[in-house]
């Protein structure tokens, strides 16, 4: 990986809502599934419910 | 040996008969085994847990095996991978112990109750995610996601070579929860909603309302939509936080919403299948409610011969004690199996009481003959 890359994937989440949770959909972006911003926001939420049970 | 498709259609038919507590001509078998399953492939824990390849031969070779009618898991209780990947665990694993603890640090307190009424997806966001790991990085945040469509992939396809290979039937397609269970088991944690339904009753019906009217109301109102045909049940759900309330708190902060969520199914034909841990015996009254031949309730300490009694109208499945089949003789679970099916007959379903976790809970010898002995049995 490359410097700048590795930099950028050790940036940190920011837990604020609703700047970080809207930065956090937008690096959804990289799966396919979720094809626009509002999918990616309304999934974040749904995801953290589900995987509260591991 | 009939092909995966006939035995599909057999076996479909026979979990029907049952739950609808129709006559069958013999009665069904349910694995209710869990990490047992892996031990007894004769991997350690983690080798199947981190590796969803090894955890699908670890789900095939059990059904090989066993010959099962249906699986209530097929290897997707334990995501530590999607987890360790962000960064946090709540499930440890210790394979020498050959053991999974659970650790009660759930990270939701009482303080944050009001804000789930006024954003649920800051809740989540802030009140969990960002308590679970604080210091989390885009890196694990994208690999926590991608392990979560990964392990989507992975039930899928699971439960297709069941059905393609073996004829088995998975015994729901997804789990469904009352909002009580969601904060008991995955939120607040037993200690703090213990307290909670003493010192907070307000607050905590209230974020009950809400997670219900947010959550639990369209996501089971969409899936009562669903086919199912391939699946034992439409869905599944638990008693667990049951196990810490008296009458008064179950009527209150759990029925109403049980009853609810349950009759949107039944509304639309759906059956369902509910495990319950601990007793379920005192809250039998309650259970008078549900619609004759809905549902199978698959209780883990009752006695089900007196459970029996209590709800004709409910199709029972277990009983099978894990202290018989870990440790008496072939001949003796046999007898005691003899007895179930005897006695259960029709509107009853074969498993064993609790989930098979550890290698002690069943000796592969004692799981076979009893299979094959229920198997014969003609009703």
């Amino acid at each position: 990986m490359a410097n700048d890359e590795k930099k950028e994937m050790e940036t940190r989440v920011s837990f604020t809502y609703p700047e970080g949770y809207k930065e956090a959909a937008s690096w959804l972006e990289i799966f396919p599934q979720l094809p626009d911003q509002e999918a990616r926001e309304a999934f974040i939420a749904n995801f953290i419910s589900t995987i509260t049970i591991f | 040996m009939k092909d995966a498709k006939a035995l599909f259609q057999e076996r479909k038919e026979l979990f029907d008969n049952a739950i609808a507590l129709k006559h069958n001509k013999r009665v069904p078998i349910v694995s209710n085994y869990w990490t047992w399953k892996i031990l007894d492939a004769g991997c350690t824990l983690s080798e199947a847990i981190y590796d969803w390849d090894v955890m699908t031969r670890v789900v095939l070779e059990h059904q090989e095996k066993y010959c099962f009618d249906g699986l209530v898991d097929c290897g997707g209780r334990n995501n530590n991978k999607l987890t360790n990947a962000m960064g946090y665990e709540r499930h440890v694993i210790n394979d020498e112990m050959e053991s999974i603890t659970v650790q009660d640090n759930l990270p939701v307190t009482a303080e944050d109750y009001p804000l789930y009424r006024k954003n649920p997806q800051e809740f989540w966001w802030k009140c969990w995610l960002g308590r679970m790991n604080p210091d989390m990085t885009k890196e694990q945040f994208l690999e926590g996601v991608s392990e979560f469509f990964k392990f989507v992939e992975f039930g899928d396809r699971v439960k297709a070579e069941l059905l393609e290979k073996y004829g088995a039937l998975a015994a729901f397609p997804i789990p469904y929860t009352v909002p009580m269970e969601l904060l008991f088991n995955q939120a607040r944690g037993i200690k703090g909603l213990s307290l909670d339904m003493r010192r907070h009753p307000e607050e905590l019906m209230d974020i009950l309302d809400a997670i219900f009217e947010t959550e639990v109301l369209p996501a089971v109102t969409a899936a009562a939509e669903g086919d199912y045909s391939n699946f034992i049940t439409a869905m599944e759900t638990i008693f667990l936080a049951h196990s810490i309330m008296n009458t008064k708190q179950f009527a209150r902060f759990y029925w109403p919403h049980f009853l609810k969520m349950t009759k949107i199914m039944f509304d639309k034909g759906q059956k369902i299948y509910t495990f319950s841990e601990a007793y379920i015996d005192r809250f039998s009254d309650f259970l008078q409610d549900i619609p004759e031949g809905m549902m199978i309730l698959h209780p883990e300490q009752d006695d089900i011969f007196e459970l029996r009694k209590k709800i004709p109208h409910i199709c029972i499945a277990g009983g099978m004690p894990a202290s018989y089949l870990g440790y008496k003789s072939e001949e003796e679970c046999v007898d005691y199996a003899r007895k179930l099916v005897s006695e259960m007959g029709d509107g009853y379903i074969f498993s064993q009481d609790k989930m098979g976790t550890f290698r002690a809970d069943a000796r592969p010898e004692n799981v076979k003959a009893v299979n094959d002995f229920v198997r014969s049995y003609e009703l």
